[in-house]
């Protein structure tokens, strides 16, 4: 079910009038039919996988904290290792047949060819259950940390079950570690009038960056980005900004519209944005972008490669391994692989140039506190990241080539010929959507000076209404939607 | 007030803010109003509604009907509007008024003949009728009866289909607060009492006449609702007269031809009048060189035509359909306006 969907529309206030009206003792139960019933409405037989997963992973948790029972410290080492390694393996094993099968099929099959071997191993023909590699890290979290000690394994079936299918972060995150949100399904949360009216207040302006901005650039970068053979220069330099900040808005909305559905509730998801694109270095806006992954890839992949002596080379290698990682994690594809290196570049390269910048900085007496110089990292920032989204949006890699060798075509004449313009996205769309990405982009900065939401609840009834009436009206009047339309899905459904 | 009340409160307010931008929005377009006009009208005050689809609309004046009859009537029909929309329509005139007659133009009797649903152009034809439709049991059974299950929601909130062009919605809401005033459609649609007038000529030669006597058949969903049609005139008691519009291609089209003859006989079976104007090209006068705006549909000239013919039956039948001449009635006199208006308005946007 998709959250920009008339059926979430009537889904959610249902699961939530209900959750508040039944006892305590049966919420978990609610939330879980309300998951479940959630997930099948995609496709009904993949619910059958979320289940395995649950049911390998709550009894390799409950046999891991049994092992710590026993006394003998090398059985209980091995033990506990059996059974992590079960989990991790049966969890990644469905992951990679149901994403990475027949790209790693496809690659022997090229590889073979050049050897000039046979491989007629036959590709599957699967759709990729989504989300799955969201609630695919939260699960082997959830068994790594009572590996380690950090948690402890949850005996109620039910609750955890909760834990892994729990709709609002089910297909698209934040992927959230147990012991920030197990325990939550154990209190009661009442009805919180300021919570709820928070909630959906973060729910609306979600709605309003995915249907009103997100949509709107998307049917610029679709037109460009489905044929980019077509288009050169400015074109696609447009093109790709664009889907920077598509991609932002549509990914930070559906965090936006999951973290307000759990609030509403009662339940408190980790926060997955925190304005990144006013990032001054990469490295940083990194750790403002999808950190609930960030976070996961830092813990259970960088942290354990890094144990021991670590040598620049080490720390390079590794970071350059989580990035790959990442690339992958993000789709059975090379693009994602070399969006994932270029991504690892960055960030090797920011660090191994770090002191020949200061030095220069140091030398030349660069003031380095004004506007001037912030400004001046924050832009270079966000065409190196649209840059490296070339590959995460190209669909081959021979369309990632061509946008990359005709970006710096000079063609000034689109801007004046309309050929600007006649990208499914008229002259008027164009500037709307431009002043879109703005208004927003302005919000998010005052927001990060001001308190907005405390100050919006100190003012006059009058005041406040007339603020939620606009946002409800932007998104009805200027909302991307309708026929003609299908709600878009969310861009990281796919991985 | 208490935190129950607020969010009532708040609802109440956002369905009015919802339904009034939901007006502006669809305001612009003649098809809404030409509905809104008809409500506009003043409570029992109609005697003749002509139903059917653009035919219909391009072929009747209903200011002609009044100046040379003195009958109150108006024209609602709406572009590629099928029989079980008329149907429907039917039953929300009766709702404002008691008309003494209703006239079907017929042309949708043969156009959508046992044909598949079109979702292209069946969808926004039902949505053209539906759009200026209260919100009534009898709104939702046309959208029952006229789309698939998935596209009723658009019929009820038709924002999601107009929400694309917020110009008008930013015209209609300067007209409101700048001016006072609603934009010029409304004003158009409550003058023109449902006709669409096109002065364009595009004359139409080389029509190869032929003539069949055998009948068709009237198949499925229109077979229902022509039924439906013949058996609401019974129960309410108004006269309902079939009409046929002129367009050349009836004059040659023999699979046409059969189902005039199957609606003459339907005709016969239940004491209907069935006008087939096709049949009477010469006594109305059309000439199909000056008389079409395009190949299909009557320009202002033919509609004078067609409408003063029909005028002229209605008042050779004044005591057939208990109808009398208004135009004396001081309750009409805003009718002697409003046709000086029309005319002078023709007048100026022919000349």
């Amino acid at each position: 079910m998709l959250f920009n969907s008339i059926k979430y529309l009537v889904f959610f206030p249902i699961v939530s009038i209900t959750y508040f009206a039944i006892p305590f003792k049966y919420r978990w139960a609610w939330l879980l039919l309300s998951s479940y019933y959630f997930y099948m409405n995609w496709n009904p037989k993949y619910a059958v996988l979320l289940f395995t997963s649950t049911i390998i992973t709550y009894f390799s948790g409950i046999l891991i904290e049994k092992a710590n029972n026993i006394q003998h410290t090398g059985n209980k080492v091995r033990i506990k290792k059996f059974w992590v390694s079960i989990s991790i393996v049966s969890n990644l094993g469905i992951l990679f047949f149901f994403k990475y099968f027949n790209f790693l099929n496809d690659n022997m099959s090229y590889l073979m060819d050049k050897l000039g071997l046979v491989w007629s191993v036959p590709n599957f023909n699967i759709l990729l259950p989504v989300g799955i590699s969201f609630y695919t890290f939260q699960v082997l979290s959830y068994t790594i940390d009572i590996y380690r000690g950090v948690t402890k394994a949850e005996k109620h079936f039910g609750r955890y079950a909760l834990f892994v299918s729990f709709f609002p972060q089910l297909l698209a995150g934040p992927i959230e570690k147990s012991r920030n949100l197990l325990p939550q399904f154990r209190i009661e949360h009442k009805f919180d009038y300021d919570r709820v009216k928070n909630g959906l207040l973060l729910m609306l302006w979600g709605y309003l960056k995915k249907i009103v901005v997100a949509d709107r650039l998307a049917i610029l970068v679709n037109s460009v980005y489905g044929n980019p053979f077509e288009y050169e220069g400015f074109i696609l330099i447009i093109a790709t900004l664009f889907f920077s900040f598509q991609l932002y808005f549509d990914f930070s909305a559906y965090s936006d519209i999951a973290i307000g559905s759990a609030q509403v509730m009662g339940y408190r998801l980790n926060k997955n944005f925190d304005k990144p694109f006013f990032s001054k270095s990469t490295v940083e806006f990194y750790k403002k972008w999808h950190i609930s992954l960030s976070i996961w890839l830092n813990d259970y992949l960088f942290i354990p490669l890094s144990r021991g002596k670590c040598t620049k080379f080490k720390i390079y290698k590794n970071i350059m391994v989580v990035w790959i990682t990442s690339g992958i994690w993000h789709g059975a594809n090379w693009n994602f692989i070399i969006w994932g290196i270029l991504n690892g570049l960055y960030n090797v390269l920011g660090k191994e140039f770090k002191q020949v910048r200061d030095k220069i900085i140091k030398i030349s007496k660069l003031n380095t506190d004004t506007f001037k110089y912030n400004l001046y990292r924050i832009v270079i920032t966000f065409l190196l990241i649209s840059f490296s989204r070339i590959f995460f949006r190209a669909h081959t890699f021979e369309q990632a080539i061509y946008i990359i060798k005709n970006l710096f075509v000079y063609n000034p004449n689109v801007f004046f010929d309309g050929s600007l313009f006649d990208l499914m996205l008229g002259k008027k769309e164009f500037y709307m959507a431009l002043f879109c990405v703005f208004m927003l982009l302005l919000i998010e900065y005052v927001s990060s000076k001001r308190n907005l939401l405390e100050e919006l609840r100190c003012k006059s009834i009058v005041v406040r209404w007339s603020v939620y009436y606009i946002l409800i009206f932007i998104i009805i009047i200027f909302g991307v939607y309708g026929p003609g339309y299908n709600p878009t899905q969310f861009i990281y459904f796919k991985f | 007030m208490n935190r129950l009340k607020k969010a009532i409160l708040f609802v109440l307010i956002f369905c009015c803010l919802f339904i009034s931008v939901q007006y502006l929005l669809m305001s612009s377009t003649e098809n809404w109003m030409r509905l809104r006009g008809f409500y506009n009208e003043p409570v029992n005050s109609i005697d003749i509604v002509f139903f059917g689809a653009s035919h219909c609309h391009h072929s009747i004046n209903p200011h002609i009907l009044w100046s040379e009859a003195g009958v109150p009537s108006y024209v609602l029909s709406q572009p590629g509007q099928p029989l079980w929309m008329t149907y429907y329509y039917m039953i929300e005139v009766l709702k404002y008024q008691k008309p003494k007659i209703m006239f079907l133009e017929t042309r949708y009797a043969y156009v959508l003949n046992g044909q598949n649903y079109d979702i292209e152009t069946d969808n926004e034809s039902a949505y053209w009728s539906l759009d200026a439709m209260k919100m009534s049991s009898n709104k939702l059974r046309a959208a029952v009866a006229s789309l698939r299950a998935q596209d009723i929601l658009l019929s009820i909130l038709p924002v999601m289909r107009y929400h694309t062009e917020w110009r008008p919605l930013v015209k209609s809401v300067y007209n409101l607060l700048i001016s006072g005033r609603m934009n010029s459609v409304l004003n158009n649609a409550i003058l023109n009492k449902g006709y669409v007038y096109a002065d364009e000529i595009k004359p139409f030669e080389n029509i190869k006449i032929q003539n069949t006597d055998k009948i068709g058949k009237i198949k499925g969903k229109n077979l229902e609702y022509l039924n439906k049609i013949i058996n609401l005139s019974k129960q309410e008691g108004f006269s309902l007269v079939f009409f046929k519009a002129p367009y050349p291609e009836a004059l040659s089209d023999l699979e046409d031809q059969k189902i005039d003859n199957k609606l003459q006989e339907i005709a016969g079976e239940n004491e209907l009048v069935f006008l087939n104007l096709n049949n009477r090209i010469d006594d109305i006068g059309v000439e199909w060189k000056t008389d079409l705006y395009d190949h299909d549909h009557l320009n202002v000239y033919g509609a004078d035509k067609v409408s003063a013919y029909i005028a002229k039956h209605i008042k050779d039948n004044f005591s057939k359909y208990t109808l009398e001449d208004r135009r004396s009635n001081c309750q009409y006199q805003r009718w002697n306006h409003s046709s000086e208006n029309f005319f002078e308005t023709l007048k100026n946007n022919i000349n």
